[in-house]
């Protein structure tokens, strides 16, 4: 693992997941849910969500969530692919490709426990 | 919309002038960033001989969009002034890296506009693309600067090429970045909304 000149930071897949992650903050869009929903309508929340390594704080990865309405109750999802300084080496020492980089690590964040633990961060900044 | 670039010593008097009386409005008028000034001017101890000015202009020949672009081989704001952002990782220092900053797209000839809705698109776009082209041609291959972490996610709607250089870090409660945008060719902005660099 090491910085490199164009401030990414190169790791392989097996480093990063050795690697804990830990929530830093969380948001909610404001200005997309500022417009009050009306009775019986269902309100929709979306935010951004960072998380850093707890073994090494320049390791960074970021995403956006919203909630999904289900039948009942809702379900927090990924939106898009994560923003991060992290680059991901191959066996090869070769970079991944900018977008495969960016999937990959979309994979990692889907194992993260996420979702278990936003809800209660969210409700903790805007309550 | 018109696009002039180049140092104090390229540009006119009058354009330098409406450069800082545009970013008195934009940053300490509309943004309420606590900026030292007079009489309505904002500059700083950045805006040198060396630096370089992108300036959007409308077709009434008003400011509708200002960057500043310093190379990192002499002092800069993120090295000077925000350090911390980069977490302990050392600043850039290299003719291929820029630094961008005072970056706003507002045109005040919109009435009823917000402060976040004056920047946008196809100002927004059309400066940031104008500045990396003109960092590039002073051999930029990336630019750093200074942002709310939203503006991220406004790059990457709008198909740049950036990443975070580090962790952000929390300022009066908002999220703050350090971010670095690749000068190379980018592909055609789907579109963005804003674009507030420091």
């Amino acid at each position: 693992m090491h910085l490199s000149p164009d401030g990414l930071i190169r790791l392989t897949v097996d480093q990063l997941l050795s690697t804990p992650l830990e929530h830093l903050v969380s948001g909610v869009d404001l200005d997309l849910n500022s417009v009050p929903s009306a009775c019986g309508t269902q309100t929709l929340l979306s935010g951004y969500t960072e998380w850093i390594s707890s073994k090494d704080r320049t390791i960074s990865i970021g995403w956006d969530w919203r909630l999904q309405p289900l039948a009942e109750g809702v379900r927090w999802v990924r939106v898009g692919l994560p923003r991060s300084n992290l680059m991901l080496t191959q066996d090869t020492g070769d970079d991944t490709t900018w977008q495969g980089n960016l999937e990959i690590l979309g994979t990692v964040v889907d194992a993260l426990a996420w979702k278990e633990v936003l809800p209660q961060m969210v409700a903790a900044r805007y309550a | 919309m018109n696009i002039v670039t180049g140092t104090s010593a390229d540009l006119s008097l009058e354009i330098m002038a409406g450069v800082a009386r545009y970013r008195h409005k934009v940053f300490v008028e509309k943004l309420g960033w606590q900026l030292r000034c007079e009489n309505a001017l904002e500059y700083d101890q950045f805006d040198r001989d060396d630096t370089v000015y992108v300036v959007a202009h409308n077709r009434d020949h008003e400011v509708v969009g200002t960057a500043r672009l310093l190379p990192t081989t002499r002092p800069y704001l993120l090295d000077e002034v925000f350090p911390h952002l980069l977490h302990g990782v050392q600043p850039p220092r290299s003719p291929e890296v820029w630094e961008l900053s005072r970056f706003a797209a507002m045109d005040f000839s919109v009435q009823g506009s917000s402060a976040l809705a004056q920047f946008s698109s196809p100002i927004a776009v059309g400066l940031l693309q104008a500045s990396l082209e003109c960092a590039a041609r002073h051999g930029a291959k990336r630019f750093i600067t200074v942002s709310p972490l939203g503006v991220e996610r406004l790059l990457r709607i709008a198909g740049f090429k950036a990443h975070r250089l580090a962790p952000p870090t929390i300022v009066d409660g908002n999220p703050v970045f350090a971010c670095s945008i690749s000068c190379e060719a980018q592909r055609a902005p789907a579109g963005v909304r804003e674009l507030p660099l420091c």
